[in-house]
């Protein structure tokens, strides 16, 4: 049996175990199913929250919401920190408030932002945009600094354009370290709209999981949990086809590109 | 000498650091002065801190004088600068092809017609790339990122060649190399070439003449004419005639 295969067996292996060891707990110490309900339970409501629409439309709610908030946040952290990168007194202007900003626990503002704007998709937006925004503003302008400085040089030489400088040279060049904070931000935003939810949502998969916590139904609980697992999995996966794509070029991204 | 292409006139450059308080000044050049004759291979040489590369980006435009004048007689157009600029470090765009990366000066300056690629492509027979057009240079070796980039300094058949210590990042064996493939494209090509190291042994290979310069502040030690035969080939560095300008150049610089 080659390597690669004997990796897939035992990382299946792993999970049946870790489902029998939780079958075998329930079963040896009579946990009762409102503590801990067996998988199967989980699995068949997880089943079930799908095929009577449950999850389909609580998740859209959440999935918009985030796509909604990410896109926002991750377009105004990538001109906060394009412009940023460009002036320096700009940055040196702006930046003892992003750092106040950064070290602020963006959950602690919720509750200032449902006395503002009440429960629903404007505080839910807020919080997300806000978690979107800095991973991608840091690590735009991390990108665009540290372009070695012959790069540039090249482009004085063949006189090229500020536009041509962006597209040509600055924009590439720092895709990398960008797309590496879009996948902070997007990890981000899922938390941002999960606990959003919890306080200041009156629909989505968060607003479900507080359902099932005040209905002592840990069955719905877990289901939901597999659900907001999966939809953070479905989101981070798209970001990263989207850097493989465009990073193609990359060392990181290399091995998958040469094909021999 | 044929033809001055290149004049610099009592060229000087401070750099300036520190606040108002700790103001301090450092002159990295001081009326330095030379020309430079058409399709002459003229090195400068120093240690570390003579203001050699300072004094190519000076030539180039990258950086301004703070005094003297440089004059680069050569023209193409106005979109086309008279030069191409060979860096220490290959500076290719590492999301294009070998091939595009040579090609991208024409996409800058829009000018790029349909023999500019069979040029090119010529180029890269002449640096001995062939078959590696369609490389990314994540995929090529130190040396063949720097044949890449004279390429793409040749592309747009500017008059003159700056290099900046273009083989200073390459080992000894790759360094030889280049330098060989680089004679035969000057052999080809009869570019003026303004070449920056800080290897005696390189600067006498090469060149036609040597501007030999010294530290603190950075200025010219000597002109020196190098009348080895050419074209030269690993013979060349066995020669005593060789060994009589690499001793005097170790002797003036120690």
């Amino acid at each position: 049996m080659n390597k690669r295969v004997l990796i897939t067996v035992l990382s299946i292996l792993f999970l049946f175990l870790f489902l029998g060891i939780w079958k075998g707990y329930i079963v040896l110490n009579d946990v009762p199913p409102f503590i801990l309900p067996p998988p199967e339970a989980v699995g068949q409501r997880f089943v079930d929250l799908i095929a009577d629409g449950t999850f389909i439309r609580e998740g859209w709610v959440t999935l918009y919401t985030i796509i909604l908030g990410f896109s926002i946040g991750s377009a105004l952290g990538f001109l906060a920190g394009y412009f940023s990168a460009r002036s320096r007194t700009f940055e040196e202007i702006i930046s003892p408030y992003v750092m106040v900003i950064q070290a602020t626990p963006k959950v602690s503002l919720i509750p200032l932002f449902v006395i503002w704007f009440g429960l629903g998709m404007p505080s839910k937006l807020l919080l997300i945009v806000l978690s979107a925004f800095f991973p991608v503003m840091v690590n735009t302008i991390l990108g665009l600094r540290s372009i070695p400085e012959d790069y540039s040089n090249l482009m004085t030489v063949l006189k090229a354009s500020e536009g041509q400088r962006v597209l040509k040279l600055e924009l590439p060049m720092a895709t990398p370290l960008i797309m590496a904070g879009l996948k902070i931000a997007m990890v981000q935003s899922v938390i941002g709209a999960i606990v959003s939810e919890w306080m200041a949502g009156d629909r989505g998969l968060g607003y479900l999981l507080v359902y099932g916590s005040s209905l002592y139904d840990a069955n719905l609980l877990m289901a939901s949990i597999l659900a907001t697992t999966f939809l953070g999995l479905v989101l981070y996966w798209s970001i990263e086809l989207v850097e493989k794509k465009l990073l193609f070029w990359h060392e990181s991204k290399l091995a998958f590109t040469e094909g021999t | 000498m044929s033809e001055e292409v290149v004049r610099v006139k009592n060229v000087g450059r401070t750099f300036v650091s520190g606040g108002k308080k700790d103001r301090k000044e450092f002159t990295a050049l001081e009326k330095v002065s030379f020309e430079v004759g058409r399709g002459e291979f003229v090195s400068l040489l120093g240690p570390s801190g003579c203001g050699k590369s300072t004094l190519l980006k000076i030539i180039s435009g990258l950086l301004p004088a703070t005094s003297g004048s440089v004059e680069i007689t050569e023209s193409v157009n106005e979109k086309v600068p008279p030069f191409g600029f060979v860096f220490q470090d290959s500076v290719l765009l590492p999301w294009r092809t070998a091939l595009d990366n040579a090609l991208f000066p024409f996409e800058i300056m829009g000018n790029r017609e349909k023999s500019d690629e069979k040029h090119v492509r010529e180029l890269f027979a002449l640096a001995r790339l062939v078959g590696f057009e369609e490389s990314y240079p994540r995929q090529l070796s130190g040396g063949m990122k720097q044949r890449v980039s004279i390429v793409r300094a040749l592309s747009y058949n500017p008059p003159i060649l700056l290099m900046d210590e273009p083989f200073g990042a390459l080992d000894a064996i790759t360094r030889d190399n280049l330098n060989n493939v680089l004679l035969e494209i000057w052999e080809s090509t009869r570019k003026t070439v303004i070449f920056v190291t800080h290897s005696i042994s390189e600067a006498v290979y090469l060149s036609d003449r040597i501007i030999v310069m010294g530290t603190k502040p950075g200025r010219v030690l000597k002109d020196m004419k190098v009348t080895l035969p050419r074209p030269r080939n690993e013979d060349t560095k066995l020669s005593p005639e060789f060994y009589a300008y690499v001793r005097e150049l170790r002797e003036m610089l120690k």
